[in-house]
């Protein structure tokens, strides 16, 4: 108990010392804890979290909060209180949450982005499995057939103007995608509670069903889905709320040529469905995906115990 | 069989919503295993405050931020803002300031949309000066005039004093060596924004109504954003704004006549402006004064 107590001390000491130099100087080197990685402390984020001033063990500090762990003439604790430090000294000690072998199975709801005319909301699901920390490969796929919803705005143009805009409706798509997350770190929340957060990149290609919604001549046309050669890449971020579930929030494009209806009718073959449409255009589908993260095996393994602190139980 | 559709994709969402309430109850119930190697402190920083000696960037000081702000989802016309904001920061996590922009519009560059393009072209096409007989020209007499582009709506400046609070403040790490930091930050204020707009006419509308004309329109707008924390005084940061209010955005007749006034009534009146959701996105880079910040206990 006694070790422990001295480790623990000599150990916030340690973590103390950094703080000490980089706080102009200051006094108070009390190192605060969020049971996370390290970065809960703000100061050691100047001059970039690196440089190391061994000029004070804190020690004095630490036996002032706690007069009962520095009985006079304790050595040992002052030995240990003034050992070299590291050059440099991570902003993030130990990651809240490891990735590399996990599986991640991530349902979402997909919202309209970009498109006036056409929402193109639904649910979907991403699966990814991460081949080391930052990087994962996976497949994702999302569902839009029978919830489309053309806007009123269209027929309110069509009325007005006398102009039809054609228009394009979704059935499904799916892309294997790449993932790689370059950005991690942590909030306080109104400085009482502290969670962790990703940010990522993702990529992939695949394929979207798609098909114009008969605006020209609905009388006559009557369009079938056909899939699409489609592209994504987008932008996500993760909010860790314990080691296995999180919320997502990802912007996401997905690029394809799409098959416009023809906006002429050709009045002597106006059921050719060769007639029906003419031009092809470049489509971005950009929609904001919510949804959640669930990791999969639920637990891991700690490569290594976290300095500062006793782990009950150890790291499972 | 319509009844039995319905009936089966009831059943569908009902089980999507089982399964995932399922995952969000464990979630929160199950006891997953990263507890049990929680941190169990028993020194002295038991109980000590999750941020100590905290950089206080906003207390105090003053913040000037050009921005570029982007509109989205726009019906006719798109526009860029140029802006700047100003704050003062009464606490850490809460300010007082500004926010105003002039739009690409007012300084003479319409970004239109391909819709607007395409009306247009169209509506050139016909010649309706030459052709007022022409059935397409009688049936669009009351919603455009010769020149489309004219009559629609531009959003032309924005002044906007808000209160912003910072209820979360943290840091990034980026490709594990940059390290800034960060806060998340929401606001929320009265809008004066001044648009362009077409004018209500009665009977025949001429092309001298056509024409969209100045007004003032007050709206709420809110959003949040993140700041990234480059330097002592300096940030870049990018927010996200919602808009709305009401108007015209084509100056079209869609309302006004007819069963709860939502058919045409051959007129421009206030029935037809209609309620849209504005949104930005917008791109800050912050200065602060004094160049200095506090550090908290």
């Amino acid at each position: 108990m006694k070790y422990t107590r001295i480790a623990l001390l000599a150990a916030a000491a340690l973590w103390a010392s950094p703080m000490i130099a980089l706080a102009q100087g200051a006094d108070g080197a009390t190192a605060a804890e969020d049971g996370g990685d390290g970065l809960g402390d703000e100061e050691p984020m100047e001059d970039e979290f690196g440089a190391v001033d061994d000029s004070g063990s804190g020690l004095d500090e630490l036996c002032e909060i706690d007069p009962d762990a520095c009985p006079p003439g304790n050595e040992e604790l002052k030995e240990i209180s003034e050992k070299q430090l590291p050059e440099t000294i991570k902003a993030v000690q130990q990651r809240f949450i490891l990735k590399r072998g996990r599986f991640e199975f991530m349902p979402y709801w997909g919202f309209t982005f970009n498109d006036q005319y056409v929402g193109h909301p639904g649910p979907g699901l991403g699966i990814n499995y991460y081949i080391n920390e930052v990087m994962a490969v996976g497949l994702s796929g999302q569902y839009y057939d029978k919830l489309n919803t053309e806007k009123a705005f269209n027929a309110q143009v069509r009325r007005a103007a006398r102009v039809g805009v054609p228009l394009s409706e979704y059935a499904w798509q799916a892309a294997a995608n790449f993932t790689y997350v370059p950005a991690n770190g942590k909030f306080a929340g109104f400085r009482s509670f502290i969670f962790h957060y990703d940010a990522y990149v993702v990529g992939g290609i695949g394929a979207i069903s798609t098909r114009p919604i008969p605006v020209i001549d609905p009388d006559n046309r009557n369009f079938t889905y056909s899939p699409k050669i489609s592209f994504n890449a987008g932008l996500g971020l993760k909010i860790f709320f314990n080691k296995w579930f999180a919320a997502v929030l990802e912007l996401r494009d997905y690029i394809f040529v799409d098959k416009l209806e023809n906006t002429l009718i050709d009045e002597d073959n106006a059921s050719d469905e060769s007639t029906w449409t003419d031009k092809s255009s470049l489509t971005n589908n950009v929609q904001a995906q919510l949804g959640i993260s669930v990791f999969v095996p639920f637990s891991f393994d700690y490569r290594l115990p976290k300095a500062g602190a006793d782990t009950a139980g150890g790291a499972q | 069989m319509i009844h039995r559709m319905n009936s089966m994709n009831f059943k569908r969402v009902k089980s999507v919503l089982v399964g995932l309430l399922t995952v969000a109850a464990l979630s929160v119930a199950a006891p997953d295993t990263a507890h049990a190697q929680q941190i169990q402190l028993t020194g002295p920083l038991a109980g000590q405050p999750a941020v100590r000696k905290m950089r206080m960037y906003r207390e105090g000081r003053f913040e000037l931020t050009p921005s570029l702000s982007f509109s989205l989802l726009d019906q006719y016309r798109r526009q860029v803002f140029l802006g700047a904001r100003a704050n003062y920061g009464v606490l850490d996590w809460l300010s007082v300031g500004v926010w105003g922009g002039i739009s690409s519009s007012l300084i003479g560059v319409d970004l239109n949309t391909s819709l607007t393009n395409d009306i247009q072209d169209v509506n050139q096409g016909r010649t309706c000066a030459d052709n007022p007989e022409d059935l397409e020209c009688k049936l669009t007499a009351v919603n455009l005039g010769d020149d489309f582009k004219n009559q629609v709506a531009s959003i032309n400046w924005i002044i906007a004093p808000q209160i912003p609070a910072v209820p979360f403040r943290g840091k990034l790490g980026l490709f594990g060596d940059i390290f800034v930091d960060a806060d998340l930050y929401f606001f929320a204020g009265p809008a004066i924004v001044g648009i362009d707009e077409r004018p209500f006419c009665s009977g025949t509308c001429t092309e001298q109504n056509t024409t969209a004309q100045g007004r003032t329109v007050v709206a709420p707008t809110f959003g949040l954003g993140f700041t990234f924390y480059t330097g002592r005084w300096t940030a870049v940061g990018a927010e996200w704004r919602g808009l709305p209010f009401k108007y015209n955005t084509g100056g079209f007749d869609v309302a006004g006549g007819g069963a709860d006034e939502e058919f045409p009534d051959g007129n421009i009146s206030a029935a037809d402006r209609e309620f849209r959701f504005n949104q930005m996105l917008t791109l800050n880079f912050s200065m602060y004064l004094p160049m200095d910040y506090a550090v908290s206990e």
